[in-house]
């Protein structure tokens, strides 16, 4: 069985389980409300059915295999830490703000997992500071988020 | 009438370019073009700011700055989306599909030109029309009610149906989702919770742009980082960049009966208070697939019509949202809602009393709507080529540069924590969609259409019903629909004709 | 005419808003500077700027109230104001983010009376209670109610309208549950006793403004002064006051009867088919107070007392202002200060009497999901 085609079936399978839940929670709704959603979602489900089946018989097919016949290579140890890096900032974010967070995470994006100059590790923060401070001082009114632990820690 | 109209034009472009007020519309597109950069801020964010500093000011100061402030962010807002697939505003989403693949191949600077010229005629146009209609403003207002509305996103949804044909399954069932994501929120009529499991968050629906950001941006960003792709570009010097930007100025003229159309489009649903710049652009993109013979061999992956149609649909529509202001103080968009806001604030009351006292200054609010996107045009073609560079900047720098603009602009549209987690939540749906090959872009026009088409069917049906319209006497919408149904036929029947020709 | 007579901004006048753009952008120096240079008349006031939550988008009726009031309320308090528009659910979502915020007085905000007054009728669970969660500092102005329709709709008067009602039923429309109009629209329509089918799904008071000019329905309720302008140009007429008393001496609003008072339309309703006269009255007296509720500016329960009462002072000060009142007229915004004590009053008043139409709100509502 091909990994391509597993994660194929699984993405779709995700989906229409999301899908199904909504039209079950359309069922609850009163007439006018659910009428739309309904229909669009009954149409939807069919549709994703009938891709699921599709996925289900393309996962049965032998693995592809490259012109040496070796299997597709694994994502390397760095890409992988990055992007897991990366799916870190909203939280970041969220606990420390953006003042804090966007600096921080560029520095050990740059610095800690791709290897970079201090330079530019250094650099590029900085600009993300500047892009803090800018909408800070000339959009007053257009606050950025503060970070949800600094309320926890003050007095 | 016509006699005024043009006496009255010419008094409104000697006060615009006199010095020194022309230093108002000028500072206005400055600021304007300069925050439309990072995305979340658009121009009604500046002018919901510079309203309280208009207080001191004289109703012509207020028409000199507030017009480059309506119009100027659009273009400002396509460079991003064309360089980094981040749109600076949901309207320019529909920019991303195609600007983004051709900054891909090399070809940001043809991609920043045609998105510069198309705004600046876009708008031109969209300007005219509105200075013609001048006499007819409310009878044109008039004309389009909720059929007209449903028809329109009729239409728009069929589109899907062309943009999905290579894998169509998958673009139908996309765009089921799109709509289904959509009606989140509460019902527009019996206001009943929908799809929000008890959060308050959730009642006004999910925020489009932060998925707009995270469908396109945040997955192109993750697959950046995945891929370990070096450039943007795929090229590491700026003489290897193929665009030329007289490549992308001559792509307007050279598509000009889509420039056109897609102009009219634009105007025509600017007029129509409340619709918006996002429909338009995506309006005129669906259009702009289903006029092509092909499209799924080149839409969506770098075709300069992808660019030249929404840019164009985007700043027509600047002139058309002034009309329901001129005509009946009614805003056209959040934009002008401020704007009258503003005159209001001054005793100043936008409508026919404006119209027949003081047209000149209408016309110094046109002609500085004019001359602003003229300007951030200008300064956009002169920036095409250092701009371009930008697509040979290593990836691994632009990534938290990247993450910065996007991560910033999901939260500054509602100011909503959580729209960030909804924007990452979505960059990981739109990474998996793009590495198992579903269609982002049903998905998205369906997203931005059902809420109009949702809220109009069911006003359609039940005005209907109670005998207060006949849809099938309704021009308009009767002549949306045949033009839908064309649409939607014409595939095939040409499909059919190249078979007889081909036996025959 | 402003262009006639003034054919250039002058090069001082564009020098002097360069200046003030950029004391705008100087704002963090003016806060240090109102920090700790000027003392403030309410000392309990923590220094720094005082954000204004506003929970509803820019340029909206809302907003203009806050942005007129906000150079004369700072002027009052010493204070930097920051309007924050907040807007979301109805304008629910800003009620809550000021009913959670901490009491220490450097957050204030409007709140939409009748939306936290038609939450608690309808049991919406989020929506906070407007005297419970709040302290209230007093009323901005108040959100007067009208029925219009078309300015060439054949139906001229009240009169009219009851025939009308007699040979075919009444067409309302209201943008959804749960606003204003809604209430104003299924209540008075049963108050009245008026045949009628409403038609929700209209965006804002644009929509059925739009609406009621293409003769897709007969009557709109509307907040008056959101469009008095079209009642001005002759787009829309005013058919009936929501209010036991007239609502402005504008000369367009003089023929328009009150729905509530001892002659109010549906006194006169009730008497025309034989209904509990008192009951009526109560009833109309009821949903005039409901819906004329107004704008009122608030901040989080538990406000200390001496800060409180020093906000209330000041608040009332800034639009007792005669700039304040010119600002107000040239921007046809009607401020009405009521203070909060008589506020709150009112609020009880309303809540209590309102109690009979969630039935009644619950029936329209049932017909239009279905």
């Amino acid at each position: 069985m091909s990994c391509r085609g597993h994660s194929s079936l699984a993405f779709t399978g995700m989906l229409w389980l999301g899908v199904l839940l909504l039209v079950g929670l359309s069922l609850r709704l009163g007439h006018v409300a659910r009428f739309v959603p309904l229909l669009v979602g009954a149409i939807t489900l069919v549709l994703l059915t009938a891709q699921l089946v599709r996925d289900m018989l393309a996962a049965r097919a032998p693995a592809r295999r490259d012109a040496s016949g070796a299997p597709p290579p694994a994502l390397p140890g760095g890409r992988a830490r990055r992007f897991l890096w990366v799916l870190c900032l909203p939280v970041l974010v969220f606990l420390l703000g953006f003042a804090l967070a966007l600096p921080l995470h560029a520095f050990v994006y740059l610095r800690g997992l791709s290897h970079e100059r201090w330079g530019r590790a250094l650099g590029i923060p900085l600009v993300l500071i500047g892009l803090v401070v800018g909408i800070r001082f000339l959009l007053p009114a257009v606050p950025l988020w503060q970070g949800w632990l600094w309320p926890l820690l003050s007095p | 009438m016509l006699a005024e109209v043009l006496q009255a034009a010419g008094e409104g472009l000697t006060l615009v370019f006199g010095w020194p007020n022309i230093l108002y519309p000028v500072a206005g597109t400055l600021l304007a073009m300069t925050f439309a950069l990072m995305p979340g801020i658009s121009g009604i964010t500046l002018i919901a700011l510079a309203l309280p500093f208009t207080f001191a000011w004289e109703p012509l100061e207020i028409m000199l700055f507030f017009g480059p402030l309506i119009g100027s962010g659009t273009f400002a807002g396509s460079i991003t989306a064309i360089l980094f697939n981040i749109p600076g505003s949901a309207p320019n989403a529909a920019t991303v599909i195609d600007g983004y693949p051709l900054a891909q191949r090399g070809e940001a600077k043809t991609a920043l030109a045609c998105a510069a010229a198309a705004s600046a005629l876009g708008s031109t146009f969209g300007i005219l029309i509105l200075i013609l209609l001048i006499p007819l403003l409310r009878a044109t207002i008039l004309l389009f009610g909720a059929p007209e509305f449903l028809m329109l996103a009729v239409w728009g949804l069929s589109t899907i149906a062309v943009l999905a044909r290579g894998s169509l399954v998958k673009g139908l069932a996309a765009a089921g989702i799109g709509l289904l994501l959509a009606f989140v929120g509460t019902d527009p009529r019996s206001a009943e919770p929908r799809f929000t499991f008890g959060s308050l968050y959730l009642r006004d629906g999910v925020s489009t742009t932060a998925v707009f950001l995270g469908i396109f941006a945040l997955a192109e960003i993750f697959d950046l980082v995945l891929t370990g792709r070096t450039t943007i570009s795929d090229r590491v010097h700026p003489d290897r960049l193929t665009g030329s930007v007289r490549r992308g100025l001559a792509s307007v003229f050279r598509h000009f009966g889509l420039f056109l159309r897609c102009s009219v489009l634009g105007t025509v649903i600017g007029m129509i208070p409340g619709i918006g710049g996002t429909v338009a652009s995506f309006v005129a993109y669906g259009h702009a697939t289903q006029s092509c013979r092909d499209p799924q061999a080149t839409f969506g992956r770098g075709d300069i019509r992808g660019v030249l149609a929404p840019e164009a649909a985007n700043d027509a529509k600047d002139g058309g949202s002034l009309v329901p202001v001129l005509a009946l103080g009614i805003p056209g968009s959040a934009s002008t809602a401020l704007l009258i806001a503003a005159l209001t604030l001054h005793g100043i009351v936008p409508g026919q009393a404006l119209m027949t006292e003081q047209l000149p200054l209408v016309f110094v609010l046109i002609w500085a709507l004019f001359l602003s996107n003229w300007l951030t045009s200008l300064a956009g073609l002169a920036v095409a080529q250092p701009l371009a560079r930008l697509t040979v900047v290593p990836v691994r720098v632009l990534v938290p540069l990247l993450l910065g603009l996007t991560t910033a602009g999901a939260f500054l549209t509602r100011g909503r924590i959580a729209d960030l987690g909804v924007a990452f939540v979505f960059g990981l749906l739109g990474l998996a969609m793009k590495r198992h090959g579903w269609p982002r872009v049903p998905f998205l026009v369906a997203l931005v259409l059902a809420p109009l088409f949702e809220v109009n069917l069911h006003l359609t049906w039940r005005l209907q019903q109670l005998g207060r319209i006949n849809v099938w006497t309704r021009p308009i919408a009767v002549g949306l629909l045949l033009l839908t149904l064309g649409s939607l036929l014409l595939p095939w029947v040409q499909a059919w004709h190249r078979r007889r020709r081909g036996a025959g | 005419m402003v262009a006639r007579e003034k054919e250039r901004v002058s090069r001082r006048s564009f020098c002097r808003h360069l200046l003030a753009a950029a004391g705008a952008l100087a704002l963090p120096a003016r806060e240090r500077a109102a920090a700790g240079s000027e003392a403030s008349p309410c000392p309990e006031l923590a220094p720094g700027v005082v954000r204004w939550i506003v929970p509803a988008p820019p340029g909206g009726g809302y907003d203009q109230y806050a942005r007129l009031i906000q150079p004369f309320y700072e002027r009052r308090l010493q204070r930097t104001i920051v309007i924050e528009n907040i807007s979301g659910a109805g304008t629910i979502l800003g009620a809550c983010r000021l009913r959670d915020a901490r009491p220490d007085g450097r957050t204030l905000g409007l709140l939409n009376a009748g939306a936290l007054l038609m939450g608690q009728l309808i049991r919406d669970s989020a929506a906070p209670h407007p005297i419970d969660d709040f302290t209230l500092l007093g009323r901005i102005s108040r959100t007067p109610q009208i029925w219009a329709t078309a300015g060439d709709s054949p139906l001229k008067t009240m009169a009219d309208v009851v025939a009308e009602a007699r040979r075919r039923p009444l067409v309302f429309g209201i943008t959804e549950f749960g606003a204003n109009n809604a209430l104003n629209a299924a209540v008075g329509a049963r108050l009245l006793d008026l045949r009628h089918e409403i038609v929700p799904g209209y965006q804002g008071s644009r929509g059925l403004t739009l609406a009621a000019i293409r003769g897709e329905v007969d009557v709109v309720p509307l907040t008056l002064t959101a469009r008095i302008a079209a009642i001005e140009a002759g787009d829309l007429q005013p058919l009936l006051q929501m209010a036991s008393e007239p609502i402005t001496d504008h000369p367009r609003l003089a023929p328009v009867p009150c729905i509530g008072g001892a002659e109010g339309v549906a006194v006169a309703r009730a008497r025309a088919t034989g209904r509990d006269l008192e009951q009526t009255r109560a009833d109309a007296e009821a949903l005039a107070l409901l819906l004329n509720s107004g704008r009122l500016a608030a901040a989080p329960h538990g406000l200390p007392s001496g800060l409180t009462a020093c906000l209330r002072r000041q608040l009332a000060a800034a639009l007792a202002d005669p700039a304040c009142s010119e600002a107000a007229t040239a921007a046809h915004l009607v401020l009405e200060f009521g203070d909060a004590p008589f506020v709150r009053a009112d609020l009880e008043q309303a809540l209590a009497g309102a109690e009979r139409f969630v039935p009644w709100l619950e029936a329209a509502r049932r017909k239009v999901r279905g």
